[in-house]
């Protein structure tokens, strides 16, 4: 019944390059991608060129091949490129996301071919690798919309619990920043003020841009949409930091400017708004109805002077709140 | 001797129509014992082993297949139901280890059309999505088993994980089903593992446990049992004071007492 085995630990990568670019059974060369992905080399860059360009490579092995190299800021000629070749939707989708991780202003033209089914899970994604692209290079395009009043969870107060943020030594941050840096090759993120929570089980960390950071931090919120900030999540399994959040803003013309909080996937979880005066910059935050997020309430006082962000509140409903999206349930076998 | 019906009974399966032993009682899709990838090893269940297994501790599980009806070749689904069959009886076998029985094992599943991408997941977060975005409003434990996975092998949501079923760690990415059987059935047993509460046996990548046994702890990354245990079927132990924890989870039932 078994198909395949798992390839041996000690396997070289030059064999598994030639298990990839070779004529075995997808399910095979697929497994050979895996391991060599999972090592981490760099010799694999050249098998995963060609095998994203390939149209008659496998869907399941180009997606895979965009997935690694969207996550190389050095290799965005290469998703452009892909983009010519016809892919399934699964492929596109793939390119899309690693164009709005790494890519330049250059993509939102070529991503503006992508042509997905119209409000599917892929063409949510594509659209927000557009926005991603957008708001890091402060372009103005593809803005996410401010959630309708109606959308913004409300919940008991009484029986919320307490989120405590602590404050990470700029160290901290930065004995992760490497992990950092390959998960979000296109961002720059601060080692200062960056604070530290835990949501239920899991640990995560909110890491502001680096351009809002320092003197041309309000110039920048206030003039020109922005990444302003990223929540990572801790996995014990497998280990490392993935970007559980982004945090966009969207600058108004009183002086207030309003953020957006979104999961990789472009749904939007979070919004709020920040008031900004001359030292201290107000900031409060609240879960938009989507079944990703308990739904909490947040503030806290940015002082762009001092760089330091202080929680004056964060709480968080223990469970869902009345009229919250409902986790779907999968049909019996 | 309890009866069996007494035990499916006890496990909330409906023992009005006709009950399987194999299917009810054991979880197998197929209502067969599955077949040992070793094709020199024959499969064995035993009745009483689990009746026994259920009187003491034990949990549920739901094992949730995603987008199977989009794989390459639907021919194969019957090879990818006998591998998840596997993973349940040999997730049995490693948790017995320590006294922890697997009761009923309950089978859903979500078309590729719903499943809407979340059938091909290719980092931390979309596994976080899926696991956040459905849940089987019961006391099992959520196991989504995805066509594909790209760049690692499963996750967990929390460890430990949630017994709050509208919480957002109330289920483990258990697999990819274009795994080999082995490796499948290992990585489904390790994410219910930390789903229950149990953490790695060693410290982050390159670090693997220092002894043969840490590398054969079912909670040892795989690279550390094919590198410095005996290979990922060898790599299957537990220790009682894992044992321990899991038993303190709570997801875990009480024994069936009849």
């Amino acid at each position: 019944m078994d198909k395949h085995k798992e390839l041996p630990a000690d396997i070289h990568d030059r064999d598994l390059m030639a298990v990839i670019a070779g004529d075995r059974p997808e399910y095979r060369r697929r497994d050979a991608m895996q391991v060599l992905l999972s090592r981490g080399s760099e010799i694999s860059l050249p098998v995963l060129r060609e095998t994203l360009l390939s149209q008659d490579a496998p869907p399941d092995l180009r997606s895979m091949a965009a997935v690694m190299l969207g996550r190389d800021v050095s290799q965005e000629r290469v998703l452009l490129d892909a983009l010519k070749v016809p892919a399934e939707p699964a492929v596109l989708r793939r390119i899309a996301q690693g164009l709005g991780r790494i890519g330049s202003p250059e993509a939102l033209d070529a991503m503006s071919k992508v042509r997905l089914k119209s409000g599917s899970r892929a063409s949510l994604n594509v659209g927000f690798a557009r926005s991603l692209i957008s708001y890091r290079h402060g372009l103005g395009q593809y803005l996410i919309p401010r959630p309708a009043d109606a959308d913004i969870l409300r919940f008991d107060h009484k029986k919320a619990v307490s989120l405590a943020f602590e404050t990470l030594k700029p160290a901290e941050v930065k004995k992760i920043m490497p992990q950092i840096n390959r998960e979000l090759p296109a961002i720059k993120l601060s080692e200062k003020a960056a604070m530290c929570f835990s949501c239920l089980n899991s640990q995560l960390w909110l890491l502001l841009n680096e351009e809002m950071v320092g003197k041309q931090a309000k110039q920048r919120a206030t003039e020109s949409n922005a990444v302003m900030a990223v929540v990572l999540k801790y996995d014990h399994c497998p280990a490392g930091w993935h970007a559980f959040e982004y945090i966009f803003s969207n600058p108004n013309r009183d002086n207030t400017i309003d953020i957006v909080g979104l999961r990789p996937s472009g749904v939007i979880t979070h919004f709020g708004q920040v008031r900004a005066d001359k030292k201290d910059a107000v900031v409060s935050l609240q879960t938009v109805n989507s079944p990703y997020a308990l739904p909490m309430a947040f503030e806290a006082i940015y002082n762009t002077d001092k760089v330091a962000l202080k929680v004056t509140r964060a709480i968080s409903s223990t469970g869902a709140a009345e009229g919250q999206i409902r986790p779907a349930v999968p049909k019996p076998a | 001797m309890a009866s069996v019906k007494s035990i499916v009974n006890c496990l909330g399966i409906d023992t009005g129509g006709t009950v399987s032993v194999l299917g009810d009682l054991f979880g197998f899709i197929r209502r067969r014992v599955p077949a040992d990838p070793d094709g020199t090893v024959t499969a064995r269940v035993s009745v009483l082993g689990q009746i026994r297994g259920v009187q003491q501790n034990h949990i549920h599980v739901n094992v949730i297949r995603v987008g199977f009806d989009a794989l390459a070749d639907p021919a194969d689904l019957d090879d990818e139901f006998e591998k998840i069959d596997y993973a349940t009886y040999r997730m049995r076998n490693i948790y017995a280890q320590v006294n922890l029985g697997v009761g009923r094992v309950w089978h859903y599943f979500i078309p590729a059309a719903d499943a809407d991408g979340m059938d091909d997941i290719a980092s931390g977060d979309e596994a976080d999505d899926l696991i956040a975005k459905w849940s089987v409003p019961n006391v099992g434990v959520d196991a989504f088993v995805v066509r594909n996975i790209d760049g690692f092998l499963g996750m967990a949501s929390g460890i430990p994980g949630s017994c709050d079923k509208e919480s957002k760690e109330d289920g483990v990415l258990a697999g990819d089903i274009g795994r080999g059987t082995e490796g499948f059935a290992r990585t489904f047993a390790h994410e219910i593992g930390h789903h229950l509460g149990l953490e790695h046996n060693h410290g982050g990548r390159p670090d693997c446990p220092d002894t043969l046994n840490g590398c054969n702890n079912i909670m040892a990354q795989t690279r550390c049992a094919t590198s410095c245990g005996g290979g990922i079927r060898a790599a299957s132990l537990l220790a009682n004071g894992q044992g321990s924890d899991m038993r303190g989870h709570c997801a875990v039932r009480n024994g069936c007492d009849v």
